[in-house]
């Protein structure tokens, strides 16, 4: 037990010295969710399907991951990730335990090369206010709703923290359009499969990042994303990025939401933002923001 | 409609598109005009303004201009796409050059030299795509939820928004200056008709308008478009009422494509979100209830960061809104709002407009969302 501490707070001290500590604060969502686990099961609507956000009359509440938890790439060594904090442990969870290391990560070389540069230079566009993608939307700070609006056959995940916003995800039944213009966060569609939901995305743009080191994509990017809701308090994510332009194989990962009580509330990146021409954007400028970003 | 007028009333339209994401004016000097003549050598696909980048050549003289045009929402209704125009095409451009002196120029016209066709720019029905239909059919009756109370949002199987705002800028009830979409006064000397300034907000309203609306922060920073103002925007917005928690979700198609909450679970109205009266807000504490069909929304808590209305009328973190929304039909929103700013204004004064609906999805458009 006092060995974990340790640990925890070897990892934490150099982190809350970068960082805003009531980020932290309510980032109590456990390490990758391996706390002892809720015997609660998920919630249900009356018809059966899994509910995925709150549970009327119950507290209000969002998922939460935490920041060492959500980079797509597990370290090799220490210093993979750069000034970005690898987490070495060796998980118990076979969920976490399968996430690819980087070595096993199918780069195509240039990628490879990019996701280097990108570890080392820390531009991730989350940290300027732009809406982030795939799963960096998902794990956003302050947490993410997921609402389901069945009469509009749509769902919507929602971030409170970075930018903002929303993705809207199209249940009913509709392809992809043939031609879509690039975007930020692509065009997506979900179903449920059982008691998961999954949302097939495509139609990003190249400036998109997928996670929070800058695991690097093209416009022929393809995800899959598994959402399952284990128990009361545990939101399983899986994703799978299918990508010929930037890797030689589909390959997954995932990690864990923990249910967060609380209400969410207005947030606005853009309000505290000393640096306007990076969101709006300006040649030439080039910054190292903080390693890292929850 | 006589051909001829159409065909005048159409030529005003497409000379001055007023759907940019800034007015124009802003950026570019209306009067000083100039035409270019050279190479496409990029073209940049995205919001908020797609751009085309070309080598214009001037004798023996080269140089590299920014030619500013709509944003690709707004240029895809019009049937163009990021390849409608290719690196290597040789195009002569016109248009109003940028104030500051810089090489660049509001693309009023593309045309294409091996084709002589004009490309990039926005067809009538795209134009009018955004704008309040004037001869739309009657509408049904307002949809409703099974407990008798109308839908703020569509009926099950249906999908559509609100938006074609039949104001886009904001003046006092009863009053009749005229300004553009943007807000902009077609005559500065009717600023203090607009609304019950007291003198410094009449002063800064002036100031921002001679400055056409430039420091605008919802286009230099992004911010959100912010309570009022949100209800003016040409891609919308989206009320999605979330019954078994009791409040709204109001999500914007365009500005930073946010969302805020409309609480309709009988709190009580206390300022600030999160418990603390120096947390004021861009859409402050909205608590809304029911009078019959139409929402009643009291706000307090915003802060003085951004512009509550196109055209730069000033508020102050005094501010307290009331907000009536009511569907009349199917297809209408009638949107009324009481500005009450005992910091700004001399009394507490209204204004109003109708939101059509929209019967497509909502647009997901970005501010954010250009270079890096």
């Amino acid at each position: 037990m006092m060995k974990r501490l340790v640990r925890i707070a070897v990892t934490l001290i150099p982190l809350l010295s970068l960082l805003v500590p009531t980020v932290f604060a309510q980032g109590r969502g456990g390490r990758g969710g391996q706390a002892a686990p809720d015997t609660r099961p998920a919630p249900r609507w009356p018809d059966g399907r899994i509910n995925l956000g709150a549970v009327p009359g119950a507290e209000m509440g969002s998922w939460d991951a935490t920041p060492t938890s959500i980079p797509l790439a597990r370290a090799d060594a220490a210093s993979d990730f750069g000034l970005f904090a690898a987490d070495m442990s060796e998980p118990t969870d076979p969920f976490l335990a399968a996430k690819p290391k980087l070595s096993q990560i199918p780069f195509q070389p240039w990628a490879r090369s990019l996701f280097a540069a990108r570890v080392l230079t820390r531009q991730e566009p989350y940290t300027r206010c732009k809406p982030s993608s795939g799963a960096r939307q998902v794990a956003t700070a302050y947490g993410t709703q997921l609402l389901e609006v069945p009469e509009m056959k749509q769902f919507f995940i929602v971030e409170t923290g970075g930018a903002h916003s929303f993705r809207t995800v199209y249940m009913d039944g509709r392809p992809h359009p043939a031609k879509l213009s690039p975007s930020s966060r692509g065009h997506s569609i979900g179903r449920w499969e059982g008691d998961t939901l999954v949302v097939d995305t495509t139609g990003f743009n190249e400036k998109a990042w997928i996670d929070n080191l800058g695991i690097p994509t093209t416009d022929r990017l393809r995800t899959i994303e598994k959402f399952t809701r284990t128990n009361y308090s545990t939101l399983k994510y899986e994703i799978t990025i299918e990508d010929p332009g930037a890797y030689t194989a589909p390959w997954t990962s995932g990690f864990y939401f923990r249910w967060t009580p609380g209400e969410s509330f207005e947030f606005v990146c853009q309000e505290n933002n000393l640096a306007p021409e990076l969101i709006m954007g300006d040649d030439g400028i080039a910054v190292r923001p903080p390693s890292f970003v929850p | 409609m006589s051909a001829m007028f159409r065909k005048i009333v159409l030529s005003l339209l497409l000379a001055f598109p007023l759907l940019a994401h800034h007015p124009v004016a802003a950026k570019f000097d209306l009067s000083k005009k100039r035409t270019l003549r050279g190479v496409v050598t990029r073209v940049d696909w995205s919001n908020p303004h797609v751009h085309v980048l070309m080598r214009a050549q001037d004798g023996s003289q080269t140089t590299n201009w920014a030619i500013e045009l709509e944003s690709e929402l707004e240029l895809a209704r019009s049937g163009w796409n990021a390849d409608s125009l290719k690196p290597g095409d040789a195009i002569t451009v016109q248009g109003p050059l940028a104030r500051d002196g810089s090489t660049q120029l509001w693309g009023e016209s593309i045309v294409l030299t091996s084709t002589g066709r004009r490309v990039l720019q926005m067809t009538p029905e795209a134009i009018a795509f955004f704008r309040p239909a004037s001869n739309a059919p009657p509408a049904g009756p307002a949809p409703r939820w099974p407990d008798g109370a109308p839908r703020l949002g569509p009926a099950p199987g249906e999908r559509g928004y609100w938006a074609r705002p039949s104001a886009t800028s904001l003046q006092e009830s009863g009053v009749n200056v005229e300004m553009d979409s943007h807000g902009l006064l077609k005559n500065i000397n009717d600023a203090a008709k607009v609304a019950p300034f007291q003198p410094w907000a009449r002063d800064l309203y002036i100031l921002r308008q001679r400055r056409f609306l430039q420091d605008d922060p919802m286009f230099l920073e992004c911010y959100p478009p912010g309570a009022v103002r949100q209800f003016q925007m040409p891609f919308g917005i989206q009320f999605i009422e979330d019954k078994p928690f009791q409040r709204i979700f109001v999500m914007n198609g365009g500005g930073n494509h946010d969302w805020r909450f409309i609480y309709t679970d009988g709190r009580e109205q206390k300022g600030a979100t999160r418990g603390n009266a120096d947390n004021p807000l861009f859409y402050g504490n909205a608590v809304g209830r029911w009078q019959g069909d139409t929402l009643v929304v009291d706000t307090r808590g915003l802060n003085e960061k951004f512009w509550f209305s196109n055209g730069g009328l000033p508020h102050t973190d005094r501010l307290h809104l009331i907000e009536r929304f009511t569907r009349t039909d199917a297809n209408t929103l009638k949107y009324e709002v009481t500005i009450d700013d005992p910091g700004a204004y001399t009394r507490a004064w209204t204004a109003q407009w109708t939101l059509q609906w929209v019967p497509e999805d909502l647009p997901a458009y970005y501010c954010q969302d250009n270079r890096a």
